[in-house]
């Protein structure tokens, strides 16, 4: 799955829903989620287990942070380096 | 030198029953002398299923089955946040903080042949397993309270008991504490330390005819542990079915709120209790039939809990906080691990503290284990229920629930858990730091 993918699926996930009215049109790439207060614990909970159940991808307990989870580009390279086989890197990043 | 008994133990509850029905079988004479007269009421009402291997290895469990009490099948958690969620995306938020079930036949335990466990009325529980143990043989004393354990001379042990008929001695090869939180012998030696972190407080009750359907998303599971988080720090309630139509229902907290509160145990109780509107709802449609019990200053350890001639079970070698419904179960492995190693000392002729090291080690590696999977859950509710939910760590942490952990050093999954939180403490960042527990035990437990 390529970056663009995985953006778009996981854009139109947080649209459906987490969003309505106006913050869904204007969602973008680099949209500060948090300080949106788009992720609080349940939303943020419902998005790892799409990660986990759409995207393949389990994100450990100590990836979740809000370098990772700033906007949906964040998001998205976290996926995408947590697929690769050296998952490492992203895991403890603080 | 002869002795009135090979063993006297101080204490009836269901370490001591326990312990008094192995050493019975195995052909000892054994006095076993409670203060109280049974049946009388106690905390600590659902059990956990490590207790069937032990009820089983004494023949108890035949007469427990015969009881009728509720099976308990698996645990459940709850918050208020997953109330509002529709049924069908309960399992999917399970992920969500506070919220989780468990199901004990989701994983074999050795020694194990069932599915469930039981939620029990300690009166009639305790009841059980102490005429079990006068029944192999155990000499039985209720409404009698050991006073003190004279040690002096080393060849054997004479206990000062009195009963309404006044104080008198008897003498044995060797003394065992049961008494519970009364911790009479860690009190005479003074050995007895007040945990550094947890200084928890509990408010308790009977409630006639509560709709436990009320309270569950699932109606299928009425019948398991309800842990139910309240809006407030370290703060839960417990909801056990003790009959059809009983159930028990506590609030656990720490103790600092109820000083601060001021209040009597009613109005804290439902002040409390107001704080999850579902609950509160549904305790006032149901009957209270029992007045409000409290227990306090429950959470200490033993610098000793063996020695030349003693050693100390179940609660009265330590206790830290009733969430993961522990405590029989403490008491029983303790009874069981200690018997062991007692009836050994009897054959060997020797009592020296040296023959309890065994049990020593075991008891303090599971108990210390239990400490920290219940210091962990305190300090991130989330992180527990994360890992419940997480197909890699789900059964290992249900291996906790169900009660083995008395057997190996540390389990794997409760160090993973115990680095985790480290991370999270360590990373302001972090989207749990804000959910951090105030309780901060791990650093601060006692190291025995």
């Amino acid at each position: 799955m390529s970056a663009d993918e995985i953006s778009e699926k996981i854009g139109s996930y947080i649209r459906e829903r987490f969003l309505d009215g106006d913050l869904n049109r204007e969602l973008e790439e680099t949209s500060p989620l948090l300080e949106w207060g788009v992720l609080n614990s349940m939303n943020t909970a419902l998005l790892l287990m799409f990660i986990r159940d759409e995207l393949g991808v389990a994100v450990p307990p100590k990836g979740i942070n809000a370098g990772n989870f700033r906007d949906i580009r964040s998001i998205t390279q976290m996926v995408i380096e947590l697929g690769r086989p050296q998952q490492a890197t992203v895991a403890g990043r603080d | 030198m002869s002795t009135d008994y090979d063993i006297i133990i101080a204490g009836g509850g269901p370490a001591g029953s326990t312990a008094a029905a192995y050493l019975a079988k195995a052909g000892l004479s054994v006095a076993v002398f409670e203060g109280e007269h049974f049946p009388r009421e106690h905390v600590g009402e659902s059990l956990v299923p490590s207790t069937t291997r032990v009820l089983l290895e004494t023949g108890a469990m035949e007469k427990v089955d015969k009881a009728g009490f509720p099976r308990k099948y698996g645990a459940a958690w709850t918050s208020q946040e997953t109330r509002k969620v529709a049924a069908d995306e309960f399992s999917k938020l399970a992920h969500e903080f506070g919220a989780a079930v468990i199901e004990f036949s989701e994983r074999d335990q050795a020694g194990v042949d069932r599915d469930y466990t039981y939620h029990v009325d300690r009166g009639r529980f305790d009841l059980i397993l102490l005429e079990h143990a006068e029944s192999l043989g155990a000499k039985v004393s209720q409404g009698t309270r050991v006073l003190n354990v004279d040690f002096d001379d080393p060849d054997r042990v004479t206990v000062a008991c009195r009963n309404d008929s006044g104080q008198f001695n008897v003498t044995g090869r060797m003394f065992v504490d049961a008494t519970g939180r009364q911790t009479m012998l860690g009190r005479q030696l003074r050995v007895k330390v007040p945990d550094p972190v947890f200084d928890q407080y509990a408010i308790h009750t009977w409630f006639e005819g509560l709709d436990r359907q009320a309270l569950t998303s699932n109606p299928e599971k009425t019948d398991y542990i309800y842990i139910h988080f309240l809006p407030i720090n370290d703060t839960w309630v417990w909801q056990i079915p003790i009959t059809d139509t009983i159930t028990s229902v506590g609030v656990v907290t720490q103790k600092h709120r109820f000083t601060e509160a001021n209040a009597d145990r009613d109005a804290f109780f439902w002040d409390f209790m107001g704080s999850r509107p579902d609950l509160a709802e549904a305790l006032r449609k149901a009957e209270q039939v029992r007045p409000f019990k409290v227990e306090g200053d429950y959470s200490y350890a033993m610098r000793q809990i063996c020695g030349d001639r003693f050693l100390m079970i179940g609660d009265a070698a330590r206790f830290v906080d009733p969430i993961f419904s522990s405590g029989v179960s403490v008491a029983l492995a303790s009874a069981r691990l200690a018997s062991h190693d007692i009836i050994a000392a009897c054959e060997a002729g020797d009592f020296s503290q040296e023959r309890f090291r065994t049990y020593e080690a075991n008891q303090r590696n599971g108990v210390r284990n239990w400490y920290e999977f219940i210091s962990v859950y305190y300090r991130l509710n989330v992180l527990f229920t994360t890992f419940v939910q997480d197909p890699e760590h789900r059964l290992d942490v249900i291996r906790l629930l169900q009660g083995d952990l008395f057997d190996e050093g540390e389990p794997e999954v409760l160090r993973v858990m115990k680095e985790t939180v480290a991370a999270v403490e360590n990373d302001p960042t972090h989207l749990w730091h804000p959910y951090l527990g105030t309780l901060r035990a791990p650093t601060a437990a006692p190291s025995f």
